[in-house]
């Protein structure tokens, strides 16, 4: 049987395809961003044809597919999703142009937030010409205070299908608490527009606070027509090629959903694509023991980095995206650049390397494409650090000369400087400005980059990290094997995981003896017991079987008044209430091991505020593949030697190696350049660089 | 120098970050073990590392920044008041609220701990936040009616209350019979000490592991860093004098006008502020002590100058503040200071802000681009408490009111509803939290129609709520603003923006309307007595079926309201807004109800009879004799519309068509056409205090205005920028 993960980016899409005994191998075509799904097609095609099957024939030994996509980020980031219209409470149609204050300066650095003048809002996603307030209030506790208003909800939602809204976002106060209306208004949206594209907030985010709680929905509705249209083709196309496993697509938690489930959370897709590197680097960290992991994702568009410590990935359960605060559980990666398709320009006699970028269409000068504008990608074409006959495995040629002519016109005559000369300065500027984007994450969240190692992948990652890793002075740099396609390969190392919560209110009095005095154990086995059911049927309907399912609950404490809690892991099956009390003390615990001794303060009361459990199907796959020592030394892999210009060494002899045939224990002395399949690896002149037993290269 | 180069690069970052992640920890541990929503959402609190006896501040912070020197000079006063009695030693933390040792006012505690690395003393963490109560007669400790310090909450000096890492549990108790709601100051004093705990932790191992000469080494450097780069900016400043004034309303037992007033005198890479003129100090309530006029003035240079200068204490080494005793900008005891930050300091920052906007715009490079506009700078308390949904005590201070207007920039409106001055992070809590804790049912919270500052780029609009009491019969409420008859001015020709409202509808029929099914849009569609109030309304009790409204405040706009382009004032119209009757009398802008356009024909006419209007005024306006132009060299900017010119050594202010006012050594207000504005023409919100007024300062030539001031009757025309250089 195979194994396939898929990833779409922005100008390649990844293949990577394991067998049963772990062996791996990648494949990459680009992209196709009119329809993304037609790539998907293409690169399985690619990848049957290097096998030596038919496309019928590799597709009824594929076990399953799992799938990165960037349709969802896409959508976001060009605002090209759905029109939308916002239902919310009478009174509170403003929700999402306050944004809590927070419209100027969410998901901005400290350094940003410090530039008033420099401060915008976001351009809304709904228009206030599409936001309807409805007469209707449910109170805290979940008790309708004023009920619905149908006549009024019913001509909101003709108004707003007659506008030509394309999805209806509803948010009600306390929804959360009591669904009632949201569903009611659910019922009429659909008899109003049969087919439209409707998201609650009670559904996609039943937890309190209106804000983050309606953007989130707003959010889903804004991205779910484009997601559902995209699964919807590539699942037909799939099936018609005779798909005989099952499709499933990545979520930013790092577990997968089903098409059908995907399309109606399309909000929760938005850090797909980058989740699956992060995961196959901590799946690859855990083989190779290293516990502290900067990852950085260089492509062709687009630059990400997260970072993994003590051998988990950073979470976040808040998320700001284009400056709207959501809650959707997501691994936090950063995007800190452009990669390969930064754009270079002289401006005030200084060198500028990005944010802007040449993106896939037109791309770099030199994929002949009618660029116009020198990228760094481009650069490293001059110097040969990429072999313009050999790019994506010869797949594509490209052309040096516009390169070239580029970089004389736009950078090197201004700056009176010679072409190689010029080409080497915006490698530089890049990677100093990674390397600096990067010590600041790492900064930010309390580390020392000096604690860490770099893997550096995507297509322009191996060319560069060695560069930007040094200027961080880490550990080491490692290029993993499949690093073109490293997102690819952790989607097929990736188990099914979901996450369900619900906001819910249990509390103590101030000053209590026994929490289970006031906390009914049945009530709360029951809520879990709920949540597991939902998670089961999920589960069940991906094919797993009951055996390979597990489940982690978990309760979110904190003392009565405060804001933030604290998640406490809590046992499976029955509660009793001696386990009820057990959490207390439990929480009391990890708080003051987190805040310091003496600062729990019980007599404040206690309550629970969320609860949640994760589920997991295990898929059982093959482990990576670890190679025996290769004979003989990395010498007889080299193909060429040439001159390559160095920023600090100028034009240097430069050996050119054959990845395919370096092994595990070839060692070998910077400069080089090793050519794998589908980038090129750059060691730097005074580094040295060693293959390990999984085929990764080592940098140091 | 030696020192500089004996600090490789790399390990100066990484302290300096590692620092700075050190201010995070500490931040975050406190957010994250407060109950307080004025700390998890509102961020009206500070934290930072200090240096031993200079207290110079190693980070200002992002949150309250008017603390800028509030926890400095605590630490300097515990280093002059403690030292020998009762000393310092390791895991000893002092608290302390008293303003008169730094802070800004009682409500704000502290508490600071020495940190010690092999028995030396190497930094004070110290943090400050803002409590709920902290005793006094009124729920919240801020009475508007005491006539002196006495009368408001005790202000504690620093003493030792936790020694040698053991908290003290009869000074425990003490703390906690000077609050009536134990269990929320108790959880954020448990903060504080949780918060130096991590922060003295994570100190001693970057000491441990980049060595004590070092370390200390950067601390010096990274002051230097800010100094340095702070004088670079200045010396791009033209020398001279920059005058800013403000007036505010009510001190609690009178309501009668405060006046700020303020002179930057500039000189080379020296800035002093001078509040001298400004009104004698207050009874109690609004004064500031030094501290905080210190802090209100680094607030504002740091915002206005550091966009790309590391925010440190080091600012201070360029900065001299003169306040003089008896004001209230340096009241002197027993003078009270209940609501210092929120009404005295917030208006300095405020004042200070304009002066720092002046200065700036006489630099080619930043003028029509760093040019700031105050917003937002009342906070119209509303602090609750009394028996909760579930029959359990409760209080609180409403965040909401943070969600005033932010001001415009040269290039863009200011946003609605996003702006409170002095917390460049502001946060307001979400309703269903508000509602989840404390008896209250919100009717609507939104953004204010008919409320934003016109100009050429407008104010933005605030934000409003109301609200009634849910599942409870009342509870006892203080309710302190400052504003509410005193409009906030704009920039250059900008007219002011609406005032902070506050009412309560007594006895109103909102139950039966919401049993009934109808959700009011405003309080005007509810049966009830209604009392509108004036700045400080003081305690008061809030019943069932009351309910109580309030919209908060924005500034006025940046440039001439008649030079906003038109299609950004129907967009308005059509989001709710503006209506078109304020769009035509704030802008001359009509639109067509049927295209939901502009009415280009009518908008021409309106705008044109407006602003022939003004040149009506301007047949008596002291004319000097025109020269010919056509040698004029540009020499500096003065704004949106004037500059400085040089013609053949002839130093004139201009105006945008040419005209020249006077010499550069003149004030050009007093050749200018001055038009005094009623307030009820400006904005349906913009309510004037009796003895203010609102003037416009148009070209007598285009008619174009230039600056709106908002004034006492009978003050002369400020003179704004008085350059040294001509």
């Amino acid at each position: 049987m195979y194994y396939l993960g898929i990833d779409v980016g922005g100008t390649f899409t990844d293949v990577a395809i394991m067998n049963d005994n772990g062996g791996i191998k990648i494949s990459k075509v680009e992209s196709t961003p009119q329809d993304p799904s037609a790539a998907v097609i293409n690169g399985i095609k690619d990848v049957a044809l290097s096998l030596g099957k038919s496309d019928e024939e590799f597709l009824s030994e594929l076990s399953y597919i799992a799938h990165g996509t960037t349709v969802a980020t896409n959508a976001m980031l060009e605002r090209k999703g759905a029109k939308v219209g916002l239902i919310t409470t009478k009174g509170f149609e403003d929700t999402m142009f306050i944004q809590r204050c927070q419209g100027l300066v969410s998901g901005l650095r400290e350094d940003e937030i410090r530039h008033f003048s420099e401060r915008y809002l976001p351009d809304p996603i709904v228009p206030k010409t599409l936001v309807r307030g409805i007469t209707e209030r449910i109170d805290y506790k979940g008790s309708v205070v004023v009920p619905l208003e149908e006549d009024e909800a019913r001509r909101a939602v003709k108004d707003l299908v007659r506008q030509g809204v394309e999805a209806i976002a509803v948010s009600f106060l306390w929804s959360f608490k009591n669904p009632e209306h949201e569903q009611h208004l659910s019922k009429i949206i659909s008899q109003e527009a049969p087919g439209i594209m409707i998201s609650l907030s009670s559904y996609v985010c039943p937890v309190i606070r209106e804000y983050e709680r309606t953007a989130t929905t707003v959010l889903n509705a804004y991205l779910s027509p484009s997601v559902t249209k995209y699964v919807n083709r590539l699942k037909k196309k799939l099936d018609e090629n005779g798909l005989k496993g099952f499709v499933s697509v990545l979520n930013s938690s790092g577990g997968v959903l089903l098409p059908e489930e995907a399309g109606k959370r399309g909000v929760s897709l938005i850090g797909s694509g980058p989740s699956g590197g992060v995961l196959a680097s901590q799946f690859l960290g855990g083989l190779l023991g290293h516990k502290n992991i900067i990852t950085t994702d260089m492509g062709g568009t687009s630059f990400d980095a997260s970072i993994i410590a003590d051998g988990s990935p950073t979470l976040a359960n808040n998320v700001s995206i284009s400056k709207y605060l959501i809650h959707a559980p997501a691994i936090d990666v950063t995007v800190i650049g452009s990669g390969g398709g930064s754009i270079a320009r002289v401006e005030e006699g200084k060198l500028k390397v990005g944010p802007e970028s040449a993106g896939s269409d037109p791309g770099p000068v030199c994929y002949g494409q009618g660029g116009k504008e020198p990228t760094v990608t481009d650069a490293d074409v001059v110097l040969g650090m990429i072999d313009p006959d050999y790019f994506l495995a010869g797949k594509k040629t490209l052309n040096k000369e516009l390169a070239e002519q580029a970089i004389r016109e736009k950078i090197a005559e201004p700056l009176g400087m010679e072409v190689t000369r010029a080409a080497s300065a915006i490698r530089r500027v890049v990677n100093i400005q990674m390397a600096e984007l990067i010590r600041t994450l790492v900064f930010s969240k309390g580390f020392d980059p000096r604690d860490f190692v770099v893997y550096g992948y995507g297509g322009a990652g191996p060319t560069h990290c060695a560069s930007y890793g040094s200027e961080l002075g880490v550990r080491s740099i490692i290029v993993p094997l499949a690093a073109p396609a490293l997102s690819a390969t952790g989607l097929v190392s990736a188990d099914l995981v979901h996450v369900i919560e619900k906001s819910d209110r249990l509390q103590t009095p101030i000053g209590f003896e026994a929490a289970s005095d006031f906390i009914d154990a049945d009530y709360v086995t029951q809520s879990f017991e709920a949540l597991e059911e939902q998670l089961r049927n999920i589960l069940k309907s991906e094919g797993v079987e009951e055996q390979d399912m597990s489940f982690n609950r978990s309760a979110y404490f904190r003392y009565r008044r405060q804001i933030n809690e604290l998640s406490v892991p809590v046992q499976t099956g029955k509660l009793v209430p001696h386990h009820i009390d057990s959490w207390v003390d439990d929480f009391e615990t990890m708080y003051e091991k987190l805040y310091g001794k003496g600062t729990g303060f019980r007599e404040a009361g206690i309550e629970i505020v969320t609860f949640r459990v994760e589920g997991s199907g295990r898929i059982p796959k093959p482990v990576w593949r670890k190679y025996d020592r290769a004979v003989g030394d990395a010498s007889k892999a080299i193909i060429d030697e040439k001159d390559v210009f160095f920023w600090n060494t100028s034009n240097t002899p430069t050996k050119v190696y054959d990845g395919a045939m370096l092994g595990y224990g070839h060692a070998l002395d910077g400069p080089a350049i090793i050519r794998q399949t589908d980038t090129t690896v750059v060691v730097g002149p005074t580094q040295k660089a060693y293959v390990d037993e999984y085929h990764n290269v080592v940098i140091s | 120098m030696s020192k500089q180069q004996a600090i490789d690069p790399v390990t100066y970052e990484v302290v300096r970050n590692k620092i700075h992640a050190i201010s995070e920890d500490q931040r975050l541990t406190l957010v994250r073990m407060s109950g307080s929503p004025i700390i998890t959402d509102a961020f009206d609190f500070n934290n930072g590392l200090f240096l031993p006896e200079t207290g110079d501040s190693l980070e200002i912070g992002l949150r309250f920044t008017p603390h800028a020197d509030s926890l400095a000079s605590l630490v300097r006063s515990i280093s002059t008041h403690c030292a020998e009695d009762p000393g310092f030693e390791e895991g000893d933390q002092f608290f302390c609220n008293d303003p008169w040792m730094g802070l800004i006012h009682q409500s704000d505690i502290a508490v600071a701990m020495p940190i010690f690395y092999k028995g030396e003393l190497i930094l004070w963490s110290a943090v400050t936040a803002h409590q709920i109560d902290i005793g006094g007669p009124e729920v919240g400790s801020w009475n508007a009616k005491a006539t002196d310090v006495y009368q408001e909450a005790v202000p504690m000096p620093p003493f030792k209350f936790v020694e040698k890492g053991h908290l003290r549990r009869d000074l425990w108790k003490l703390l906690m019979a000077h609050t009536r709601f134990p269990f929320l100051t108790g959880l954020d004093i448990k903060a504080f000490i949780g918060a130096n705990n991590i922060a003295a932790e994570r100190v001693v191992k970057m000491v441990e592991r980049y060595g004590l000469d070092t370390t200390r080494a950067i601390f010096d450097e990274i002051l230097k860093d800010t100094e340095r780069k702070l004088k670079e900016r200045l010396l791009e400043i033209p020398d001279g004098k920059y005058r800013s004034r403000t007036y505010y309303d009510h001190d609690g037992l009178e309501n009668k006008l405060y006046k700020t007033m303020l002179t930057v005198t500039k000189k080379r890479d020296k800035l002093i502020f001078d509040f001298s003129g400004t009104s004698k100090q207050a009874p109690a309530l609004i004064n500031n002590t030094e501290a905080s006029t210190r802090g209100a003035v680094g607030a504002a240079v740091v915002g206005s100058f550091c966009w790309d200068i590391p925010w440190t204490g080091g600012i201070y080494k360029c900065i001299e503040v003169i306040a003089p005793e008896g004001t209230t900008v340096n009241v002197t005891f027993p003078g009270g200071t209940g609501a210092a930050p929120t009404s005295q300091q917030f208006v300095s920052t405020a004042c200070t802000i304009f002066a720092l906007s002046n200065m700036l715009s006489c630099v080619d490079k930043y003028n029509r681009k760093e040019i700031q506009t105050p917003g937002n700078h009342s906070w119209m308390t509303i602090n609750m408490g009394g028996m909760n949904q579930y029959g359990e005590p409760f209080g609180t201070m409403l965040s909401d009111v943070g969600a005033g207007g932010e001001g415009p920039w040269p290039s863009r409106d200011g946003a609605a509803a996003h702006y409170l001055i002095g917390i460049p992070t502001m946060q307001i809590t979400d309703v269903e939290l508000n509602e989840n804790v404390f008896p209250m049912l919100y009717l609507y919270r939104r953004i204010t129609p008919d409320s934003q500052g016109p100009g050429k780029y407008k104010g933005g609009e605030p934000g409003g709520f109301a609200f009634k009491l849910h599942d409870t019969d009342s509870c006892g409420a203080v309710l302190i603003g400052q504003g509410v008859q005193a409009p906030q001015r704009g920039i250059f020709g900008g007219t002011p923006g609406g005032c902070p409202t506050i009412s309560i509808l007594r006895d109103s029929d909102v139950e039966e309307k919401l049993s009934a099914g109808k959700m009011p849009f405003d309080i005007d569609e509810l049966q009830g007595k209604k009392e509108v109030y004036d700045s400080k309304p003081g305690g008061l009790m809030i019943n069932k079926g009351d309910v109580l409204k309030s919209t908060w405040q924005t500034s006025g706009g940046y440039g001439d309201p008649l030079e906003r382009n038109p299609e950004l004032v129907v967009k308005d119209i059509i989001s709710e807004r503006l209506s078109s009757e304020w769009a035509k009398k704030m802008y001359g802008v009509i639109i067509d109800r049927k295209t939901m356009e502009v009415d280009v024909s009518r908008t021409e006419m309106e705008r044109k009879r407006m602003l022939e209007k003004r040149l009506s005024f301007s047949k008596d306006t002291p004319r000097r004799t025109q020269f010919e132009a056509t040698n004029a060299n540009h020499l500096i900017p003065m704004g949106e519309y004037l500059e400085a010119i040089d013609l053949e050594g002839l130093k004139l202010v201009v105006c945008r068509c040419g005209y020249q006012f006077c010499e550069i050594n003149q004030n050009w207000k007093d050749y200018s056409t001055k038009i005094v504005m009623e307030p009820k023409d400006v904005g349906p919100l913009v309510t004037a205090h009796e003895d203010l007024e609102i003037r416009g300062y148009c070209c007598p030539e285009c008619g174009l205005q230039l600056d709106v001031e908002v004034a006492k009757k009978g003050d002369a025309p400020l003179w704004d920028v008085e350059l040294d250089m001509f």
